[in-house]
């Protein structure tokens, strides 16, 4: 299964559209700029996710028994 | 989040991420600038209209009398148009606005049709705000809590909806691009799920369900047109505004997963927890309750990231407006949902519910979160779509009269409803809680009318031509995206 490529509006190219403060913004629109795969590798791997999954729900169970108990 | 990054032949080999090196050629885009600009100038209008209202409501806490017994001005009546202005009129404006810069910028085609677009302003703004508004406040109306304007209205409604999907899915349709940015998940998700909810919200209860399983119905409705509308097509702002104008990318895709799937998988069961200790099957409303504590730990990883992606960007929030906007709207939108998860608790609702403690967690939701990053997209994108900068010094005034305003309301709501709570649990009699609660209503109204003028301030900041020394400088602590890109850090589509 492929999983489609993480993208952000970081490398969005210019839009044409321009007006006055488009340059001037200069981040705005610039170089093709994503994730970066040193920091964020994608996809994670399973300790990272086997430790979200844990967290939610040490998190989560212990409040939501409480959120129904009157 | 520690991480480690994988040996880079497994990179490779089991990821669709890194082609190093490799820069996106422009694309021809098709924004629709005349259309950004009539719904976001139609949006902050009537944003005046539905704020008026809601002054008026709130005025007639204090001052029973005020506007007399004309029956069109009486309370009731004044709320529904109060409450579906601020959603039809402004939110939705502003929603339809922000869309028709971003997703033909995002997908890289064009809207379905630019004629379709002005059906739709005009069959929005006329057909179901105006048209809705003078319906309600002449007495027809339903009862369905947040699908008050008449079937008529939700009729003309549910067809304008459907133009909207078609407007905006057709670009993502047309050619699919090889990856979708986060910002255009959440226009997918508002899309997608839309007209499904607006049509179990609004024909279902009063014509096919009536009764507690038409409440269940009805319930679902008031929180997916807040989940599942007004949030991914606020949350598709923040994504696309905070990394555009710090030029950095977002913080982890991990963390975006988890969020969007989150809110996919928890939001469309919280709308029971309106109707806890209701006459709704107890398993019911317990699963609502749980799925609102998950949903608040889901919203923290998603906020976490979305601020995350704003690291060392503090000076480039202050110079600039649009981003700042954004940031504090990402900031209410946590405490918005904390404070929903903590309130749908059992022990917590039998306390604040009928309290103006829950009209707190509304404002705040649709006055703060839902408001600012629409008002922070919208300046954002106003010097594209109209030719010209926006008059920063309003700009700047109407955030920082805005976001007093608001706090100060929220926070005089929040209070003056934990002390209702506790007065009505102690058994005091209903007349001395509406005496108790005089002055915060005079507060709230104060607030409330300013932040009505924070919202003219922001009108006078996009219509009026500014001068050298009243546009925004260039940010002086933007990230500029090359040292980003300097590290291969770039993937082909």
């Amino acid at each position: 299964m492929t999983i489609p490529p993480p993208r952000t509006t970081a490398e969005l190219p210019p839009d044409p559209s321009g007006g006055p403060s488009a340059d001037r913004q200069a981040p705005q629109h610039g170089a093709a700029t994503f994730y970066d795969p040193d920091r964020h590798p994608w996809p994670p791997n399973a300790a990272q996710v086997r430790l979200f999954v844990l967290a939610l729900a040490l998190l989560g169970l212990p409040l939501a028994w409480w959120a129904v108990s009157r | 989040m520690t991480v480690h990054a994988p040996p880079p032949e497994t990179a490779t080999a089991t990821t669709a991420t890194p082609v190093v090196g490799t820069h996106l050629p422009p694309e021809p885009t098709s924004v629709e600038s005349d259309l950004a600009r009539a719904h976001a100038i139609a949006g902050l209008v009537l944003l005046l209209g539905a704020a008026a209202f809601g002054i008026m409501v709130a005025t007639k806490f204090t001052a029973p009398q005020f506007l007399g017994d004309r029956a069109a001005l009486t309370w009731g009546r004044l709320r529904f148009a109060h409450t579906q202005g601020i959603l039809y009129a402004w939110l939705m404006n502003g929603f339809f606005a922000f869309a028709y810069y971003a997703v033909p910028t995002l997908s890289g085609r064009p809207v379905l049709s630019r004629a379709l677009g002005w059906w739709l302003f005009w069959i929005w703004n006329v057909g179901v705000v105006l048209l809705g508004w003078v319906m309600v406040l002449s007495g027809t109306s339903q009862s369905v809590e947040w699908g008050e304007f008449p079937i008529v209205v939700d009729v003309i409604t549910l067809g304008a909806f459907l133009g909207f999907v078609a407007q905006f899915l057709a670009p993502y349709l047309r050619r699919p691009r090889a990856g979708l940015y986060v910002a255009s998940w959440y226009y997918a998700l508002a899309l997608t799920f839309t007209p499904v909810a607006f049509v179990i919200g609004q024909f279902v209860p009063e014509y096919f369900a009536p009764g507690a399983i038409g409440a269940i119905l009805s319930g679902l409705w008031i929180h997916d047109a807040v989940g599942l509308l007004v949030t991914p097509m606020s949350l598709a702002i923040a994504y696309y505004v905070i990394p555009a104008v710090t030029g950095r990318p977002i913080f982890s895709h991990f963390m975006s997963l988890t969020g969007f799937w989150g809110l996919v998988f928890f939001y469309p069961l919280n709308g029971i927890h309106h109707y806890v200790f209701s006459p709704i099957p107890m398993h019911t409303q317990q699963i609502a309750i749980m799925a609102s504590i998950f949903m608040g730990l889901t919203v923290i990883v998603l906020v976490a990231n979305l601020l995350l992606s704003l690291r060392g960007c503090a000076r480039l929030t202050m110079s600039n407006v649009a981003l700042r906007f954004v940031w504090v709207g990402t900031v209410f939108y946590l405490l918005v949902s904390l404070q929903g998860s903590f309130q749908a608790a059992m022990p917590v609702q039998e306390q604040i519910h009928f309290t103006d403690f829950v009209i707190g967690h509304s404002h705040l939701a649709m006055a703060g979160f839902a408001t600012f990053i629409i008002i922070g997209g919208i300046l954002h994108a106003w010097p594209r779509i109209a030719g010209r900068p926006f008059h920063a010094r309003y700009a700047h005034w109407a955030f920082w009269v805005a976001t007093i305003a608001l706090v100060t309301m929220v926070g005089d709501l929040t209070i003056v409803g934990m002390q209702q709570a506790g007065m009505w649990i102690s058994g005091a009699s209903w007349i001395d809680s509406v005496v108790a609660s005089r002055s915060a209503w005079m507060i709230r109204t104060v607030s409330g009318t300013f932040l009505a003028v924070a919202f003219v301030l922001l009108l006078v900041a996009l219509l009026r031509r500014p001068g050298a020394e009243d546009t925004e400088e260039a940010p002086a602590g933007a990230v500029t995206s090359e040292p980003v890109a300097a590290r291969g850090a770039v993937v082909s589509a």
